[in-house]
């Protein structure tokens, strides 16, 4: 059984100390894995103390424990034996910042009519590798060859793609084709070990789809489909419940993660998308969760948020003062009242060079680094000596 | 099978009869209970025939209605008219634009209305576009065009289109294309037996198709509801025998041409007296609808009706010095641009992003911004420009972003887009009105390109920036008092077909120059009411804290609700609504419902001087031609410059208060002068139009709801 003890976590040892308590109440309960689910209530009774009482158990185990893994896989018990339900309840380690999660997203040309038998048409894929400790770990992302449309749907399809991603329906080049090594990758991306199961996540709204479209990529490639499709919402809900003992509302959590805060980040989207300037990406969706998450939850949980948390901002102001050229027309408003002489100079150094100050606007002169910010041009505008440049 | 076993009794029956499967309408009354008895045609089982008297149907009675209509129907087909979808075309008076391969098919939409006049035969004209070529013509053009990609072109040209087809004339949206089949083809009719295309169309058409080697398009019908009905599927057309329709993309941009049509489709009120004339002429000259409305001892008067209208008095308009009364065309653009706004913000801190290309425009804008602030009396600085590098969406968002980001408080963000790109304003609106909301204003490069216009197009521009930034240009006078007008209209979203928008704008001061607004969206499966609610209480509370009082009436315009629904604005929403108000103690406003209808096919001409011309704006008619059981008028309000007036229908569904109808009518004249964006009267009352612009932001654009930091200021115009 890989890494076991990875579950002791304090709530483990409170399950462990309710066993006698849960048989009193007339519970069947031969071990810790089938008390962990009945005892959530009482866990959410407990007062902060009382729940440090156990997490203190399960750090001194883990002291003993060898240097434990800088990154954790969720491990989880083959589908038969746990009902899938309460299977994140049970995989989920207690430090929870430091557990790897993964974000799948499917794009399909839109949602065919109920007539239709193929009910999405999937054209990308993006996945994400994710933990709140670290950030973005890897990334997937792959264009699918949707194959033949189905008879008569294609207005559906190129209405569908034109209305998000507008990736083309038909004689798209970058379609992958190869679905069995599609797969392939895609197993081998998210199990890092073979008969290792693991949870992936995506957005409540999108579950249908990603599942359906996952399901027909499994049956394409002609393999078992592994995974288990989850929404993150529940999940985001538990890392605030692990950590505060409480629960944010689900309208909450869906705000949280509806916002365009990261909408038009730099670096997130596939590079195809990127290079057309089109906002609706798979790959782009799954890390806008993640920033989501990371977001919300770095305070929480103590992270320091780096840049593979969230996009970096700082790289793009450097990179945008390389690239952009800033012009202040209204120079004057930051300057004080003895820089007149160096805006006059700076007048005719425009009017004689020409070419590089392509605004040849008079009063322009590059945004000064260090002055003072103030309301300037109020002063000056005050300041009868100066005569008001127009 | 049930009309036909009708028909053998036509000697019971008479000749005269309408019958739609279940009623039977006849116009002489027959002995109380007639039982007669048939013979199915398909298996020959007798089947006994009930006829009851139910019912005498007054002539004016809501039921004859439909069957008024039926007759009509009628009447159309024995004129030769074609039905198309509801309206009726007449392909043989069609106007054909040979330079452009086009052709013009005038039309009528007719029906029955049953008014406070009695029954009136509503009609108006229509028209219909249908190209001269094929679709199959297209494909041989694109054919020549590009070879490899063929059928790729094609599907990206031709799927999505709308085609008629002209033996049948029944409108398809091309689906698919299907290039496997031909017209040799076979395919399986009703009747269970196999037949060819090429078979099929001369035999029940007549028609011989040329090209028998050309690939076919699909069409899937729709899905219905009713499960009862056997879903249909795919259909087959040929394209040898499509048609086209609709202005092509190409010709839209081609200024001459589309004046050309235009002249063929605004028809002046003399012209469209004299079609709509002609064709009750055609009706009374035709022999056999003559006896078809005798039958049923129906007559069309020979003229149209006239009946007497009031114009309503002409409002002042206020600005901060001084007010002027209007002149006859209704606008005041010169006095708003050259006289000081009522009130306007200091403009300190702006930036103007464009792109590199569009240097030489941001420059002028900015300068001639400048210039004609003062006579606004608007106190603008220069503003600080950011040249982008090219005009990807990605620059502006992160230029955007850095610039809302930073510590300076921008006021106001204006962006220079080349062209039209509804991705790039998407990126610009949803990053300026939802996250760090700020005023934002998008001007198109081409707009301000043109150096004599740049003057009055920065005039309007720095307006409307007044607005957004929460200036007031101009009011009327209103004598009301602590009155809350507020406005609402729906925006649905059709790609999505899920979600709706609804926008609503409030009133929060006495002459009503400052608006609160908000969004609501909603589900299909979910009540507006409950949002709709949070608003109403939430503007309510914001108005209590502008005035400290709340307000002793509230008038509500409310648009986008069809004729069917009015019953649940009444029923439902409105005492919904009413419930508000015990959120306030001893709190019971009057309230004033009014709902707009901008669709209808009235149309209005003045004839005072004797020529048919279109009414003045502020006519008004409430009388004859309005409904029987509510209070309603139809208004024309705005400046009609090209075709017929058509009046927006009012229908008040609520009035506590007890205004007047006078009232009323004013005051919806009154509001439709307060639309900042545009310095003269326009068709719907200022809250709708916002209310409007606002959902459509919000649905088209934004996604989301906008930051409530902007609720206070018109961010949408």
């Amino acid at each position: 059984m890989p890494n076991k003890k990875a579950s002791r976590n304090a709530y483990f040892f409170f399950a462990l100390e309710m066993i006698p308590e849960l048989r009193r109440r007339g519970h069947q309960v031969s071990g810790v894995k089938e008390a962990i689910p009945l005892c959530s209530e009482d866990w959410a009774l407990l007062t902060a103390e009382e729940k440090e009482k156990y997490s203190r158990k399960a750090k001194e185990l883990r002291s003993c424990e060898p240097e434990p893994p800088a990154v954790r896989h969720i491990v989880d018990y083959p589908l038969e034996q746990v009902s899938a339900l309460r299977r994140p309840a049970l995989g989920l380690p207690h430090d929870l910042d430091k557990c790897v999660i993964y974000i799948l997203n499917i794009f399909s040309h839109g949602e065919m009519p109920s007539i239709c038998e193929q009910r999405f048409i999937p054209c990308e894929i993006g996945c994400v590798r994710y933990s709140l400790q670290n950030g973005i770990l890897a990334s997937f992302h792959h264009f699918i060859d949707p194959g033949e449309l189905p008879l008569g749907f294609r207005y559906h399809c190129q209405a569908g793609s034109a209305a998000t991603h507008q990736i083309p329906v038909s004689g798209f080049e970058l379609g992958n084709r190869d679905y069995h090594n599609l797969f392939r990758c895609l197993c081998d991306f998210v199990c890092p070990a073979p008969k290792c199961w693991t949870a992936i996540y995506c957005k409540n709204n999108d579950l249908p789809r990603v599942k359906w479209c996952l399901q027909w990529l499994a049956i394409k490639a002609g393999m078992e489909n592994p995974f288990e499709l989850q929404d993150i919402e529940t999940l985001i809900i538990k890392f605030y419940r692990e950590k505060l003992g409480e629960e944010p509302s689900k309208s909450s959590v869906h705000r949280l993660l509806d916002v365009v805060q990261w909408d038009y980040a730099n670096n997130t989207r596939c590079k195809w998308h990127e290079d057309n300037d089109m906002w609706y990406c798979a790959l782009a969706s799954c890390k806008k969760v993640t920033y989501c998450i990371s977001r919300a939850l770095a305070s929480v949980y103590d992270v320091v948020l780096t840049s593979a948390h969230l996009p970096n901002l700082q790289a793009s102001d450097n990179q945008k003062s390389e690239n952009r050229k800033t012009v202040v027309l209204d120079a004057k408003r930051y300057q004080k009242k003895m820089d007149h002489q160096h805006l006059t100079e700076n007048r005719r150094s425009i009017s004689t060079a020409g070419g590089e100050s392509s605004l040849g606007m008079r009063g322009v002169s590059s945004f000064p680094p260090n002055q003072v910010r103030g309301r300037g041009i109020l002063r000056l505008l005050e300041d009868p000596s100066l005569s008001f440049v127009v | 099978m049930r009309f036909g076993m009708l028909k053998d009794h036509r000697s019971v029956t008479g000749q005269v009869t309408a019958f739609d499967g279940t009623i039977l309408y006849l116009p002489i009354k027959l002995a109380q209970t007639v039982e007669l008895e048939s013979e199915r045609r398909t298996d020959g089982e007798k089947i006994k025939i009930t006829i009851e008297m139910t019912k005498i149907l007054e002539p004016s009675s809501d039921l004859c209605i439909p069957f008024y209509n039926v007759v009509i129907r009628r009447i159309m087909k024995i004129l030769d008219m074609k039905l198309v979808g509801r309206n009726f075309f007449d392909p043989t008076c069609a106007t054909v634009l040979q330079q452009y391969r086009l052709q013009v098919w005038p039309g009528f939409a007719a029906s029955i209305r049953r008014t406070d006049g009695g029954l009136f035969l509503l009609a108006d004209i229509t028209h219909k576009i249908i190209r001269n070529d094929s679709v199959l013509d297209i494909m041989h053009l694109l054919y020549q065009q590009s070879r490899e990609r063929f059928q790729d072109e094609v599907a990206k040209q031709l799927v999505g289109s709308i085609v008629i087809t002209r033996y049948n004339n029944r409108t398809y949206r091309i689906d698919d294309i299907e290039w496997n089949k031909s017209p040799k083809d076979i395919f399986t009719m009703a009747d269970g037996t196999n037949i060819s295309f090429i078979d099929y169309y001369s035999k029940n058409y007549g028609i011989t198709v040329k090209e028998v080697d050309q690939p076919l398009l699909i069409h899937r019908p729709k899905e219905r509801k009713d499960a009862r009905i056997k879903m249909l599927g795919p259909v087959l057309l040929l394209p040898e025998l499509s048609y086209m329709t609709g202005i092509p993309e190409q010709m839209k941009k081609d200024f001459r041409a589309m004046k050309d049509l235009t002249q063929q489709i605004h028809l002046s009120p003399k012209q469209h007296h004299i079609s709509l004339s002609k064709l009750i002429k055609r009706i009374q000259n035709n022999e056999d609808s003559q006896v078809e409305l005798q039958r049923w001892g129906l007559q069309i008067d020979s003229q149209i009706h006239l009946t007497s209208g009031r114009i309503l008095p002409m409002e002042k308009i206020n600005l901060r010095n001084n007010s002027y009364p209007l002149r006859d065309d209704l606008n005041w653009t010169r006095e708003v641009t050259r006289e000081p706004s009522i009130s306007s913000v200091p403009l300190h801190y702006w930036v103007v992003i464009y792109p590199k290309r569009a240097s030489t425009q941001a420059k002028d804008l900015a300068s001639t911004i400048e210039k004609i602030a003062g006579p606004i009396g608007m106190r603008v600085n220069q503003p600080n420009s950011v040249e982008l590098r090219d005009d990807r969406v990605e620059t502006y968002a992160r230029c955007i972003r850095s610039l809302l980001e930073g510590e300076a408080k921008v006021q106001l963000i204006v962006c220079i887009i080349s062209g039209t790109r509804d991705d790039l304003y998407g990126a610009i609106k949803k990053l300026c009105c939802v996250q760090n909301p700020v005023p934002s204003q998008v001007v198109n490069s081409r707009t301000i390109s043109n150096p004599q216009k740049l003057r009055s197009i920065a005039q309007k521009i720095l307006l409307q920036m007044n607005c957004k930034l929460g200036g007031e240009l101009w009011s009327v006078d209103i004598p009301l008092k602590s009155m809350m007008v507020i406005g609402m209209d729906v925006y649905h979203d059709p790609s999505r077909g899920l979600r709706s928008v609804t926008g609503f704008v409030a009133s929060m001061n006495h002459c009503l120059t400052r608006w609160y607004s908000r969004v609501v969206f909603q589900l299909p499966h979910q009540e507006i009411m409950d949002g709709l609610k949070l608003c109403l209480v939430n503007a309510l509370q914001k108005f209590h804290e502008v005035n400290h009082t709340l307000p002793e009436k509230i008038v509500v315009y409310r648009d986008g609700v069809s004729d069917s629904q009015l019953n649940i604005v009444q029923n439902y929403e409105i005492p919904q609504l009413q419930t508000c108000f015990s959120t306030f103690e001893n709190y019971s406003p009057r309230m004033v419902v009014i709902v707009v209808q901008k669709r209808v096919s009235t149309n209005m001409y003045c004839s005072s001087t004797g020529e048919f011309v279109t009414p003045a704006p502020g006519t008004v008619l409430d009388h004859t031609v309005t409904s029987r059981d509510r209070v309603d008028f139809f208004l024309l309000s705005h400046h009609v410059r090209q075709g017929c007036g058509i009046p927006t229908h009012y229908v008040c569904v609520l009035n506590t208060p007890k205004l007047s109808p006078d009232h009323l009518q004013r005051l919806t004249f009154k509001l439709c002068h307060m639309y900042w964006n545009w310095p003269g009267t326009i068709r719907v009352p200022a809250p709708c139009k916002y209310a409007h612009k606002l959902a459509f932001l919000s649905g088209q654009f934004l996604h989301h709801e906008p930051s409530i930091q902007l609720c206070d200021k018109l961010f949408f115009l």
